[in-house]
């Protein structure tokens, strides 16, 4: 049923297309223009016949123009916020008011150029083209423009496909951790080396100089514009996956040529156009399906969006349509090669991979010459590689990585093998669960147990995004992002209901060291919480709720591929009116491992901590714990989780059994 | 609320975040030979969820700022040289190797055909030396041998640019 529309609209592009062709030609080739009187004429027509039409309301004509229906006492409006990209000076606010100056624009003299330094017709291709077909203009009366600009613009971007690309997240920088989406224009349906050849279209707000509070209060609050950018695609992957060392998943797209040709008609519309840029809800994400849209309306990717905007989330809501993703290619960052390639390899050959990197051993010198060619060639790439990793890391100065990369690489030529051949090592495997179908962003918990021998009811609610403990398909690994997790605790024999905590945000990343990779373990959260006290009177403890605030930072490390361990120092800041002094604040330890089994059906979390309140209210907490998650389906998980702990001199156990739901 | 908090967080996280990155976006020709040289490409930048620090340029255009400029009969060389000049660092590795994605998107790029790839990746693992003669050897150079060596080469010489 939702086809129908795409065809109509296919078929009407195609009628477009072969107008516009003959009103090229017609326009190149007439020796005298109408007069102005009978083109004002005919403009009336044409405004009267889109007025009948209720053209003004289309969704073709919203999409083209950004507008978004209003809501309770707020009107609709577009998006856009340059002026340039509205002919009307109501234009933003009023679809028909632009739509009337968008045709009364298209009939000024050939050699007008308004502020885009182009005249109206080419500046607005892709409102010429679909007003064209619905109004079916007459081009002897309405003469169209040659628009060289955006035709050496598109024949240059030899576009034949798309693709949307998604590039996992990043823990190292906040903003990247949720991941990102681009759309890349191809110029082949085939696979093979000209897909980093293609162009990518991106949304990206420009922060300037800033950082820090200004920048992320900026970001959230849509203080930044953002613009469309166009780029070549390898400019795009030395940039996420080279540097920002991030795996890439290329979903290519079905689409038609025709619905191809009008998205970057739009696209060329969209050239300094800016559209605040907010983090969570209109960004990159949102805006590329709002492109996507305008090529593809029938499909109302946008749609269902209505606040959080989680990019993963608008890979599923592409996938989900049937027939539109045409083949997923995972393309691992060098990085992840790289580590792949190393475990293969005995200590010894990676002790010769470090030492020809450091230059302790020489690439053409007897030693790697007495090696079998392939091993040798092996490890003086690996060893190139980990150059340039110490040379990104700032380990190593300029001039001496240049002389020595070049060293490497002429011994690697002279070792030969491989040239068109086999790959000596075969490249990591693309995992079992792609991005989109890893468990959905928002997570509902049912749980109940016993504290202190009182039994409890637990319920939690979390929007997004991914916890360490659930299944790690799909997600970047040792991780986590919560994001206003609330869980709320009912004691049914007391009949008493607390808020037991309200994580605004937490954020954890557990990334492993090794020899050349040598990320910092983190994790930061603040939130409510409900905290144990002892009563000054009695010692006992009573709950009272804390506004918790915690930093931490250390090692972690991955012996194992199923096995992580870390150890964090951490920084604890609680205030709330239950506490002496109204505060207390100190130093920590956190220490713990995971366990999982293959395929991530079960995963296991041991770990104990220690708080030290020094300042504020003194206390000592000790914890330790255990958790399990066993997976049933992708989106649902059973779990189970034990610990003692020991506050003051009071001490007690907890015990939990949860079902897990994500949706 | 969610605003000020969320400050809070980004705020203390970690550094890294200011690091520059002058991007390639107008005047493809100056700078596809300045700063671009030797095999590891100087690099820091950190871009981010759609984000940048960087002051780049709206890029719009294909290997030019606006778009506007005429796409002229060299645009191929032009595409060529600043995809060279951008990939150097893996396009060379992949030529020592004589396999990779870098090189096959140079023999696209050079138009080489389907039959003539194997010789061709061969061609570039058995001229690394001469290709990269010392260590501060741009894209530019590296193009000018690669066509100079192509010409002397009995399969491949129909794939000089010159």
């Amino acid at each position: 049923m939702r086809f129908i529309p795409a065809v109509l609209l296919s078929l009407a592009l195609v009628q477009a297309t072969l107008m516009s062709a003959d009103a090229l030609a017609s326009a190149g080739g007439s020796e005298h223009a109408p007069a102005r009187a009978a083109v004002q004429s005919y403009l009336a027509e044409l405004t009267e016949r889109a007025r009948q039409a209720r053209l003004a309301e289309h969704p073709v004509w919203l999409a083209l123009l950004h507008f978004e229906k209003g809501r309770l006492l707020r009107g609709g409006r577009s998006h856009a916020t340059t002026a340039a990209f509205f002919l009307s000076p109501e234009g933003r606010r009023d679809p028909q008011a632009e739509l009337v100056a968008t045709l009364a624009s298209f009939a000024l003299p050939a050699d007008t150029r308004l502020k885009r330094e182009e005249h109206p017709q080419c500046a607005f291709v892709a409102r010429r083209h679909w007003l064209a077909h619905q109004l079916q203009i007459d081009t002897d009366r309405l003469p169209f423009s040659e628009c060289q600009h955006y035709e050496n613009w598109r024949r240059g971007l030899r576009a034949v496909g798309l693709s949307l690309i998604f590039p996992e997240g990043f823990m190292n920088n906040p903003a990247s951790m949720f991941g990102h989406t681009l759309l890349r224009i191809d110029e082949s349906r085939e696979l093979g080396a000209q897909e980093m050849l293609g162009y990518a279209v991106d949304f990206t707000a420009n922060a300037g100089g800033d950082s820090g509070l200004g920048y992320v209060a900026k970001g959230v609050l849509g203080r930044y514009p953002g613009y469309f950018g166009v780029h070549p695609y390898y400019q795009q992957l030395k940039r996420y996956a080279d540097w920002e060392n991030r795996d890439i998943w290329e979903y290519r797209l079905e689409i038609t040529d025709q619905e191809l040709d009008f998205l970057l008609m739009h696209l060329w519309e969209l050239r300094g156009v800016s559209f605040p840029y907010y983090f969570f809800t209109k960004n990159c994400s949102y805006q590329l399906l709002k492109l996507l849209d305008v090529g593809m309306p029938a499909l109302r990717l946008s749609e269902g969006f209505p606040r959080l905007v989680i990019p993963v989330d608008t890979v599923r809501a592409v996938v989900e349509r049937p027939a539109v993703v045409r083949g997923v290619r995972y393309r691992p960052s060098p990085a992840t090669q790289f580590r792949h390639d190393l475990r293969h390899l005995s200590r010894r050959d990676r002790r010769r991979v470090r030492e020809i990197a450091e230059g302790r051993l020489e690439p053409a010198g007897e030693e790697l010459a007495g090696l079998p060619a392939p091993k040798r060639a092996l490890l003086l790439g690996l060893a190139y590689d980990r150059l340039r990793y110490a040379f990104l890391a700032g380990q190593v100065d300029e001039e001496a990585s240049r002389g020595l990369s070049r060293r490497i690489l002429i011994a690697r030529s002279r070792a030969g093998v491989e040239a068109g051949g086999e790959p000596i090592l075969e490249g990591p495997a693309r995992p079992l669960v792609r991005p989109d179908e890893g468990h959905a962003s928002a997570r509902a918990v049912l749980a109940a147990g016993w504290r202190d021998g009182e039994s409890f009811v637990d319920v939690e609610l979390r929007p997004a995004f991914h916890g360490l403990m659930d299944a790690e398909g799909g997600f970047v690994k040792h991780m986590q992002i919560r994001f206003l997790d609330a869980r709320v605790r009912y004691y049914p024999t007391v009949d008493r209901v607390r808020l037991q905590e309200l994580a605004v945000i937490e954020a954890v990343s557990l990334s492993p060291r090794s020899n050349v990779f040598r990320p910092l373990a983190w994790k930061f959260g603040t939130g409510v919480r409900t905290r144990r006290v002892p009563a000054a009177d009695s010692g006992a403890l009573r709950d009272t709720a804390v506004w918790t605030t915690e930093l931490a930072a250390g090692l972690a490390y991955d012996p194992h591929r199923l096995l992580l361990t870390y150890g964090l120092a951490t920084m604890q800041l609680d205030a709330g009116p239950g506490l002496d002094d109204g505060a207390s604040f100190g130093p920590g330890a956190l220490l713990g491992l995971y366990l999982s089994t293959p395929g991530d059906r079960w995963k296991l979390h041991l770990f104990g901590s220690v708080t030290r309140f020094a300042l504020g209210d003194p206390t000592t907490s000790l914890r330790v714990g255990v958790e399990q998650r066993l997976s049933l389906t992708r989106n649902t998980a059973l779990t189970l989780a034990g610990g003692w702990r020991r506050i003051a001199r009071e001490s007690w156990f907890e015990t939990r059994l949860g079902v897990n739901l994500h949706f | 609320m969610r605003a000020i908090l969320m400050a809070l967080v980004l705020a203390l996280a970690p550094a890294g975040m200011a690091l520059a990155d002058n991007d390639v976006g107008c005047g493809v020709g100056t700078q596809i030979w300045e700063g671009q040289k030797g095999l590891p490409v100087k690099l820091a930048a950190s871009f981010t969820n759609g984000l940048t620090f960087q002051s780049i340029s709206i890029t719009f255009g294909l290997l030019n700022c606006n778009g506007k400029d005429t796409v002229t009969a060299d645009a191929s060389e032009m595409r060529l040289r600043h995809y060279a000049s951008q990939n150097f660092d893996r396009l060379a590795e992949d030529m020592a190797r004589g396999q990779g994605e870098s090189l096959e998107a140079l023999a696209y790029l050079l138009r080489v055909r389907a039959e003539d790839r194997a010789a061709f990746r061969a061609f570039a693992q058995a001229h690394f030396d001469e290709l990269f003669t010392h260590d501060h050897v741009t894209a530019g150079e590296m193009l000018g041998s690669l066509d100079a060596l192509l010409a002397e080469d009995q399969e491949l010489s129909a794939y000089t640019r010159s």
